[in-house]
């Protein structure tokens, strides 16, 4: 085969995932507003694209529940497909997920403040005050634990496996505290930061769906931008310094980026697991290591995965709706033992 | 074009690796790097490509001094391929196609397309371009890793052991190959061998380090045996037929003698 149709072949490959991925959130969005608490009703359609007059309660389902809840299924999924992506091409690790460097403990440390210290100190007992500042608490301390990690590798080497290690202890460090508040404080408090770990996409609205769309945009223009420095990553930091990448500032920059993308949507929607560690698993399986596809694909495989995900949490128990998270778990970890016994399979 | 080292100095906690070695080095020529383990070969290639420090040394080539270059500058001046390679899931294509990030980052040129293209017909590649090079056997991946290193048009060439995993056919075709690209492209390339034979053969001059000095920088048909013994301790004498001089190792038949008489 000539070189001319191998870059033809792969960039048709490319763009058939792109399309298959594309028609799957089309789909998954179409089926998402048009189910609700009476199951999937396939007439709605016809309301939807107008065809069939709607009556007003239709389009404030529409637009204050449904429509807000499957974006932000689909823009949190892409959130932590993009940053899983980065996290495994930077720490040449595949097991890494955006929250490998303890970013989630960290979050669930900064909310369990929020919900204790804070309510107990009656700075202010507004519920809404209340809900922006768990957002706030979470997202800084998120943003302390990377900075964390970033100054700790000052010391011991910006070097995959340290920064790995600094991330497990950094992670346990800040689950203590946050047992450490739990301990001490009311079991309906306790009750609320177990709660607000789990993943739950229900708490959508305009706000939170600009500020991610605010994170997700430059993330992903500086990541894939960088997506050959990631392959040149993959062949050691010697090599990819002699192909002409500043490795230390790279990999500062890479978790930086990916620590704000997983860190908005953890913050706004508590935990979700597995979504930043299968879509990039998922799009290497049919594309192949090449980060130039990798990184905008495993974000659009993270929104279809999520999209699907909680239309499955809302649908499987009907009409009980189960946290998005949960389910996530409970399909990704046998989807990810699958991917590995079929990886092992083709070698 | 020439390559100027002076007074390269490293010292890792206490240990000197490198004592103040200074050479030249000119366009066309492979500089051979021979002496026992842990000489400092490895780690002066690793100065000239920027990934030790100098703070006391300095390394120009003509009136460039790289070691103020930035990492994409200085892969535009110097490729380097490393002793151990990281296993990537890369395909030899993608491989390539890193040789020419340097110059042109994101998005490939057609130039640099067009190059890719030579490259692959040069070293004969077509079959691989498909295939990880973690399936790829020694020499082929070798192959690829010293070709991706060209197309970054380095003026200077540094190789680590380039052969240490290829078999005797493969071996050669190597090194004519890294001899005749180096006249070709008039580069500066730097090779580390443990095979002082191939040494020999295959290089113009010849730098011997031990314990992180540089015994002798020479032309590499003015080699003596007395040179070897000093810098592998071993006893060394050259025996030249139809042209090509030999190195055989070892022993004085006398201490054999000795050996049996006891």
């Amino acid at each position: 085969m000539s070189l001319h149709l191998l870059y033809r072949k792969r960039t048709l490959k490319r763009f058939g995932l792109f399309a298959f991925l594309s028609l799957t959130i089309i789909l998954l969005l179409w089926l998402n507003m048009i189910s609700g608490t009476g199951g999937v009703v396939v007439r709605d359609t016809l309301k939807l694209i107008g065809l069939e007059p709607s009556s007003g309660s239709f389009s404030m389902i529409l637009f204050s529940i449904r429509l807000p809840r499957a974006l932000a299924g689909l823009l949190v999924g892409m959130l932590l497909g993009l940053s899983g992506a980065a996290m495994q091409g930077v720490l040449r690790n595949p097991l890494a997920s955006p929250f490998t460097l303890g970013i989630s403990q960290a979050a669930g440390f900064g909310a369990a403040f929020a919900i204790i210290a804070l309510s107990a100190s009656d700075i202010s007992t507004h519920p809404l005050w209340l809900k922006l500042n768990i957002a706030l608490f979470a997202f800084g301390a998120s943003i302390v634990c990377a900075l964390l990690i970033v100054w700790i590798s000052h010391f011991v080497g910006m070097i995959p496996h340290t920064l790995i290690l600094a991330g497990v202890g950094l992670g346990s460090l800040f689950h203590a505290g946050t047992m450490f508040l739990q301990y001490f404080t009311s079991d309906i408090n306790a009750a609320a930061t177990l709660f607000w770990t789990f993943g739950d996409l229900s708490k959508a609205n305009a706000m939170t769906l600009g500020a991610m769309v605010l994170f997700l945009i430059p993330s992903l223009l500086y990541l894939w931008a960088a997506h050959w420095k990631f392959d040149a990553l993959a062949f050691g930091d010697e090599n990819a310094f002699n192909k002409g990448v500043e490795v230390k500032r790279f990999r500062i920059g890479v978790i930086l980026f990916s620590t704000l993308c997983t860190a908005i949507a953890v913050a706004f929607f508590g935990i979700i697991g597995f979504i930043g560690l299968i879509a990039p698993h998922a799009v290497r399986l049919v594309l192949g290591s090449a980060h130039g596809a990798l990184i905008p694909l495993s974000a659009l495989c993270g929104g279809a995965l999520l999209l699907g995900a909680d239309f499955a949490a809302r649908m499987l128990l009907h009409p009980v709706t189960l946290p998005v998270g949960i389910l996530t778990s409970f399909i990704g970890a046998p989807l990810l033992l699958y991917l590995l016994v079929s990886q092992g399979r083709r070698r | 074009m020439s390559l100027y080292l002076h007074d390269l100095t490293y010292r890792l906690k206490r240990k000197e690796l490198l004592k103040a070695v200074s050479c030249t080095a000119r366009e066309g020529e492979v500089v051979g790097l021979i002496g026992p383990n842990g000489a400092g070969k490895s780690t002066l290639l690793k100065h000239l490509v920027g990934l030790i420090p100098s703070p006391l040394g300095t390394v120009m080539l003509d009136d460039v001094d790289l070691s103020r270059l930035k990492a994409a500058e200085l892969a535009r001046y110097i490729a380097y391929v490393s002793q151990f390679n990281t296993p990537s899931q890369a395909t030899t294509l993608e491989v390539l196609e890193l040789g020419r990030r340097a110059h042109s980052g994101i998005k490939l040129s057609r130039t640099d397309k067009h190059l890719i293209a030579q490259s692959v017909e040069q070293f004969d590649l077509l079959a691989l371009l498909e295939m990880s090079v973690t399936e790829l056997s020694g020499g082929e991946r070798q192959k690829v890793m010293i070709a991706s290193a060209l197309l970054q048009e380095p003026k200077i060439l540094l190789l680590d052991e380039p052969i240490s995993h290829l078999d005797p056919k493969n071996q050669l075709e190597m090194l004519l190959a890294i001899h005749r690209l180096t006249r070709e492209k008039g580069l500066i390339t730097f090779i580390v061998l443990h095979d002082i034979q191939h040494a020999i053969h295959y290089t113009d001059r010849l730098l011997m380090l031990k314990q992180g000095t540089l015994l002798h920088d020479i032309e590499t048909s003015h080699i003596e045996a007395s040179m070897l013994e000093e810098l592998f301790e071993v006893a060394a004498s050259l025996h030249v037929s139809e042209g090509h001089t030999f190195v055989y190792y070892g022993h004085h038949h006398e201490s054999i003698a000795q050996g049996h008489r006891h």
